[in-house]
């Protein structure tokens, strides 16, 4: 595997994860208000669009009820790569940490 | 119901790649719409809702340069464009000067071949340089006729006329062939939907005349309310059939080869930027007609604020026309598949 192709996992990318795999099926703007501030609304689509191209998460159209107006929004879920590199993520922090320990 | 962003989502999605709408702005547009609904008939929340709703929109577009992005930047090139000849109709304000003035009727050149190139035009050479020079033609003639026969009583010499009138003629002439040295191809279009424009141009004359009648009454109010509502009716009819003959002979032709040649861009905003910023460049050549005498010059060009209240209906009657004369991307992209 080259540099290139490993995937790689930044802090916001991280933080959706996180708060996916915790929260299970989530709205963009849910996600943005629960990472207190950390995810700007907008910007989080960026994000997520991007995290959906490597293959972490993956969306659909909320389900439309009768008589519902407006837009339909995307609900994001995490996928099994996805949980995979947060774990993998998780533990290389974890272990790099052990290792910086005095 | 008209819920908040739709415009804005529509025209923006007709710029954009289709990808980067489903997947950015229709999320960002749904949270907007959401939370409006949201906060029903509770005002504060609602304005709340939309402030940061759009306040998220503003931040994705400049934040993170969606406005940057294939389609959307030639639209701001356009715009820019239209900023360089506003910029150009402030600077001939306080550069009293005939040659700086012809500067403004290449204007146009410059627009229309940078457009008509960028934009990869279909039209021929000989086709380009005869619309051109038709157009052109007949703007100068019309403008000419238009001076001297309702103000031959001031002391101007019609030899003065002819002189520019001839120079006029050769600027169109030059113009005209550097338009279609730089943008023609060997390619051409045909699309004659005639009733359907001259419709158009029906439409846009008559939202010059309404914006001639709201400025002018305005304008006038405190010095002459009586008789600009005494005259405006017969003079709205007036200026609507002289700015109808005069867009069907002068801008439609422009428009459309406008359209024909920009099939990408061939759409509602665009071209009404486009109508915006070619409408009103014939009122700079309304001082360069009489170079002898100071007062249409003074008349006219008092200052940046009155020359831009003066243009304002041929911004909106460019703009209207334009919008009008645009083809939906999406139908024309159907009927080709």
């Amino acid at each position: 595997m080259t540099a290139e192709s490993v995937p790689t996992l930044p802090d916001k990318e991280r933080l959706i994860l996180e708060l996916l795999v915790s929260g299970g099926t989530m709205f963009g703007l849910q996600l943005v208000e629960a990472s207190r501030g950390r995810l700007k609304r907008g910007t989080v689509y960026v994000t997520l669009g991007r995290m959906e191209e490597k293959g972490y998460v993956e969306s659909e159209q909320e389900p439309r009820t009768p008589g519902a107006i407006g837009l339909p929004r995307r609900l994001y879920r995490p996928t099994s790569l996805g949980e995979r590199a947060l774990r993998a993520w998780s533990t290389l922090a974890r272990e790099l940490a052990w290792e910086g320990r005095p | 119901m008209n819920l908040p962003g739709t415009w804005l989502l529509a025209l923006l999605a007709r710029h954009l790649d289709e990808k980067t709408v489903e997947s950015i702005l229709v999320p960002t547009f749904a949270d907007l719409q959401h939370e409006t609904l949201r906060a029903g008939t509770n005002v504060p929340r609602r304005w709340v809702a939309l402030v940061r709703g759009y306040a998220a929109i503003v931040r994705l577009l400049f934040g993170h340069g969606l406005l940057w992005r294939s389609q959307m930047r030639r639209l701001i090139g356009v715009l820019v464009l239209g900023g360089v000849g506003a910029a150009l109709v402030v600077f001939l304000d306080f550069a009293a000067d005939t040659r700086v003035g012809l500067g403004a009727l290449f204007l146009v050149v410059m627009v229309s071949s940078v457009v008509l190139r960028v934009s990869n035009a279909g039209c021929s050479y000989r086709r380009v340089f005869v619309s051109c020079l038709g157009a052109g033609m007949i703007v100068a003639t019309a403008l000419c006729v238009w001076l001297v026969l309702p103000y031959n009583r001031l002391p101007h010499s019609r030899y003065a006329y002819a002189v520019f009138f001839v120079s006029l003629m050769g600027s169109v002439g030059l113009g005209s062939a550097l338009i279609a040295a730089v943008a023609s191809k060997p390619t051409a279009g045909t699309e004659p939907v005639y009733q359907r424009r001259l419709r158009h141009v029906a439409i846009a004359a008559a939202a010059f005349a309404a914006c001639f009648v709201v400025r002018t009454i305005l304008g006038g109010a405190q010095a002459r309310a009586f008789w600009n509502v005494v005259i405006m009716p017969t003079y709205a009819a007036f200026v609507t059939f002289f700015f109808a003959a005069f867009a069907i002979a002068v801008y439609l032709p422009v428009m459309i080869g406008a359209r024909r040649a920009l099939p990408r861009l061939a759409t509602r905003l665009p071209l009404a930027i486009i109508g915006a910023v070619l409408f009103p460049i014939p009122l700079l050549g309304i001082p360069l007609l009489q170079p002898d005498s100071p007062w249409p010059w003074h008349f006219y060009l008092p200052s940046p604020g009155v020359l831009l209240w003066m243009s304002f209906p041929y911004v909106v009657a460019g703009a209207v026309l334009g919008w009008l004369l645009a083809g939906r991307r999406h139908q024309s992209a159907g009927a080709a598949s």
